[in-house]
Order: C-alpha cells, then structure tokens, then sequence
C-alpha cells in the first residue's frame, strides 16, 4: 500500500491550493467572479489543503472505498467534481439562453412599437 | 376575425418585396407582420418598403424563435388568429383560405397546410426514409394522430393556441415537439392539403447530414416532451 506523503510534495501541494484560494479572492474582488460561485472554488481548494495537510486521511479513505491506490482516489473525485461542474455550468447556460431570447424579443417588439409612431428614416 | 400573416424571414432580401405583395393582394382584408431575424441583407427594409409592419430581431434567434415574436406581437395587438407563412414564396397566399376556414368554423386550433396529404412524386434517400418512417411512427404514437406534414411551416393558430405557445414554445425543436406538446395540451389539429411552388430563392434548411441526424433530433426532444407534464392552459 501507500506511504504517507514525501513533507515536499505536501509543501508543493499546499502551496498550490493557497495560491487557487488567493486568485480566487482576487478575481471576486475585481468583480471578475460572483461570490455565488467563488465559494465553490474556495471549499475546492481548502479540501484539497486539508487532505494535502493531513494526508493519513486521504489513505483512509482510499482504503475505506477499497481503492488500489491514493491517486486513483484523488483522479476519481476529482473528475466527478469537474463532471459536476460541466454539468451545473450547462445549466445555468440554458437557462440564460431563455432569458436572452425572451429579452431579444421584447426588445424588438419594443422597437416596432417605437417605429410605428416614428418610422425609420 | 382579426387575423394577421406571420412571415418570419432570414435573408429573404432578393424575393420579400414580391411575397408580402402578393399576399396583400390576395388577402387585402388581413394584417401582415413580418420577423426579421436579424437578416444579413436587407431583408427588414425591403419588407418595409413593400407596405408590412417589420419587426426586427437584434439578435438570430432562429426560425423557432422568430415565429414564437410574432406569436407575442399577435398576443399584444389582440388579434383572433395568425397564419404562418414562409419567406420564400413558397405559399401561394391564395391557398390561405383554405388554411383558416376550418380555424373560423371552429374544428380545429390549429391548420396545417401540408404537402404530403395527397400522393406525391417525391423520392427521398434510402437513409432519409427510414428515419422519417421511424419519425412519423413515433410521432404518430405520441400525438395518437396522424400528421402527414410535420415540418410544414404553413399554418393557422386561434387564440388560445398561439396565446398558449407565445409562452412555451419549444424553439429549438420547433417542428414536430411542437405538434406534440400541441396535442398534448389538449388543442386539435386539422390537416389540409395545399400546393407548393418550388421556393423563389434560399436553400432548404435540411441537408443531407442534417437530414440523417435530424430524425433522432427530433425522436429526443418529442420523448422529451412525453415525459413532460404539459404546462398548463389558460383559457379553459
């Protein structure tokens, strides 16, 4: 089975997510990101600080899913999440998809209403 | 009953003028709107120049979402039916009659003027018939009527039927999931037979991959709207 995690490769690891955490801020900050969704992001990357701080607990729970290795671990929630993510993100699509063509036409029922009384030149 | 024509129209500059003239001619009696969805050409301002009301999409909403504006605008200027006619010319305006007749006696909500209701010559690919075979079965399965034209864009609503899809129109789909979330609302379709001339100008939609790809499309989004409950209906 797995060894515990080399203290350099924890470092890298932390390090990592702190700088995710800290460009996410800033990207809240310049208004680049609604809070709404940064807070997914920050949980992301103190998850990933948690288990990268305390790396007995991801060897736990690999053996608790009966997981052959801690990478596989780590890729298979890792994509979950990202699948997650597409997923939630090709909703929120749609719907702004419905509310841009709603808006498209009442924009242009608006306007033939404003060039009836004035008709373009 | 206070009935407006519904053209919507996507790059139809060349042949507009002539459309909204003939059917002005042949139904001077009706009002005539036409959807510019955001043509590339001058389509807006020749259909203007020929005496229609323009409405004009800022932005390419496609077909679905160019008629359903036209189903609003009926809404709002309270009209009592609308008649969905092409662009293109490919609707003889004198056959309009027989699409809203079966509308003011009250059979029907909605007209379909079809082409394929009497024997036709027309031969499609061996990969297109199948599909349209398995379309039309399960189309015919969901809307327990048989529609023989499902993509003709030729036909007359009353109002409670375009008032109901000026708020939930499929317009991504807009060709068979509308029949069926149609039917499934309860409202009743009527077929007639009508003549088609060859289009004046533009291409056809449908290609040939478009044509293969297009049946699954469509068999998706009615099995969508199977396991759908209708949204409900205002005027009962």
């Amino acid at each position: 089975m797995e060894q515990e995690l080399p203290f350099r490769a924890q470092v890298v690891a932390i390090i990592g997510c702190a700088l995710l955490f800290l460009f996410v801020l800033e990207l809240v900050r310049r208004r680049k990101l609604k809070e709404e969704y940064s807070m997914l992001w920050m949980a992301v990357s103190l998850g990933m600080a948690v288990l990268a701080i305390f790396s007995d607990l991801l060897l736990g729970i690999t053996k608790a899913m009966g997981a052959y290795s801690a990478n596989s671990v780590i890729f298979f929630f890792g994509l979950l999440f990202l699948l997650a993510a597409v997923l939630h993100l090709t909703v929120k699509v749609s719907g702004l998809a419905e509310e841009n063509k709603n808006l498209v036409q009442e924009l242009a029922l608006l306007r033939g209403k404003l060039e009836e009384k004035s008709p373009p030149s | 009953m206070k009935t407006l024509i519904i053209i919507p129209a996507y790059g139809e500059a060349p042949v507009i003028g002539e459309v909204i003239q003939e059917v002005m001619k042949a139904r001077p009696d009706v009002d005539l709107v036409v959807i510019d969805d955001c043509s590339p050409d001058d389509t807006g301002a020749k259909a203007l120049a020929a005496g229609a009301r323009v409405i004009r999409l800022p932005v390419n909403l496609g077909i679905g979402g160019a008629v359903q504006t036209g189903f609003k605008y009926a809404v709002r200027e309270g009209y009592d039916a609308v008649v969905q006619v092409d662009g293109d010319g490919q609707h003889d305006p004198h056959e309009l009659a027989k699409v809203l007749d079966p509308l003011e006696k009250g059979e029907a909500d909605m007209v379909i003027g079809s082409r394929f209701l009497e024997k036709t010559d027309y031969k499609a690919p061996f990969a297109r018939r199948v599909g349209m075979i398995l379309f039309s079965t399960v189309a015919r399965l969901a809307m327990k009527q048989t529609v023989a034209d499902t993509t003709s864009g030729f036909r007359s609503l009353n109002r409670p039927l375009f008032s109901y899809l000026a708020e939930h129109y499929p317009v991504d789909f807009p060709d068979a999931e509308t029949l069926v979330l149609v039917r499934r609302a309860k409202f009743r379709i009527k077929e007639v037979s009508v003549d088609m001339r060859p289009r004046k100008s533009g291409k056809s939609s449908t290609t040939t991959l478009k044509s293969i790809y297009y049946p699954f499309k469509q068999l998706l989004s009615i099995l969508v709207v199977m396991l759908r409950t209708p949204p409900p209906r205002m005027d009962t």
